[in-house]
């Protein structure tokens, strides 16, 4: 060790902390001051309670959408489901009104 | 500390160091360790109201984290840890906290010597004058007398950072101590 080490060690011991100082740690400890204000719980609860209800709107809003694309969805289904059975339908009865008329039907009478 | 004054420790202090710290009074805690966290703020910020004033922070700190600290082995680290970096902190945001010029510091006024007060008055000046990283690593050095390791490990910083600074620092206060003080260097 060189003397500028030993100087250093000996400027800067350890010093005693002033007179009072726990006194006033712990009277700062007891204080109002020490501790959170309620306000700040308060703006927690406030943050906490925002947050959740923004998380809620965001998934009754996407709940929502996807059920509006599901009865659209549906409804389309339904439309395309009713043309083909209309459809059916139609081609059905003049498949039966060409059926009933017999083979002839339809065909030219030769008169000669 | 750690392994430096456990070394130098008799069994009783040992044991001491391992109780848990939950069951100890607050007050006797803050006054087993109020001299450790007052000199490391004084001696970095070199302002007595100031470093009152860190101090008591720190252990009102400690106190809302007292559940998290199992010994007071913990406790001696955690506190070092806070008191160094809250002293860092208040260095770089407060312009009122220069470094000390050492041109403006009055000249002492009688030779010096070892073991003289102003002697030791002159280093603390020259310490402060160094940048707050290097002061740090200078306080915790031979203040707390820590070897690098403790030290990087209390600063958060490579241990190659911390003999890098702790070298730069010396090597700073050699200088300023042959025009300033002359008779120290080695």
């Amino acid at each position: 060790m060189n003397r500028l080490e030993e100087a250093l060690r000996d400027a800067l011991r350890r010093e005693e902390a002033p007179g009072g100082f726990t006194e006033g740690v712990l009277a700062r400890l007891s204080s109002p001051a020490a501790r959170p204000a309620p306000w700040v719980w308060l703006r927690w609860a406030l943050v906490t309670t925002l947050s959740l209800l923004l998380l809620v709107a965001v998934q009754y809003n996407t709940e929502r959408r996807r059920r509006a694309e599901g009865e659209r969805a549906k409804a389309q289904v339904l439309t395309a489901l009713r043309i083909t059975a209309e459809k059916l339908e139609y081609t059905r009865e003049k498949t039966t009104r060409a059926t009933s008329r017999g083979p002839a039907a339809g065909r030219p009478v030769n008169t000669i | 500390m750690g392994g430096f004054r456990l070394a130098a420790a008799g069994t009783g202090e040992v044991e001491a160091l391992t109780v848990p710290v939950a069951r100890r009074e607050f007050a006797d805690l803050v006054r087993e360790h109020q001299s450790m966290v007052y000199s490391l703020s004084l001696h970095i910020l070199r302002d007595p109201p100031a470093a009152e004033e860190l101090a008591q922070e720190g252990f009102l700190q400690l106190h809302r984290n007292l559940s998290g600290l199992k010994t007071d082995a913990h406790v001696v680290h955690w506190l070092r840890k806070v008191t160094c970096h809250r002293s860092i902190d208040r260095i770089r945001r407060s312009k009122s906290h220069p470094e000390v010029n050492l041109a403006s510091a009055p000249e002492p006024a009688v030779p010096c010597y070892r073991g003289d007060p102003m002697l030791s008055e002159r280093i603390r000046i020259l310490v402060a004058s160094l940048p707050a990283d290097l002061r740090t690593v200078v306080v915790l050095r031979y203040q707390e007398e820590l070897e690098p390791a403790e030290i990087a490990e209390i600063l958060s910083q490579p241990v190659r950072k911390v003999k890098a600074h702790l070298h730069k620092g010396l090597a700073l206060l050699r200088e300023k101590a042959k025009r300033f003080v002359g008779e120290v260097e080695s």
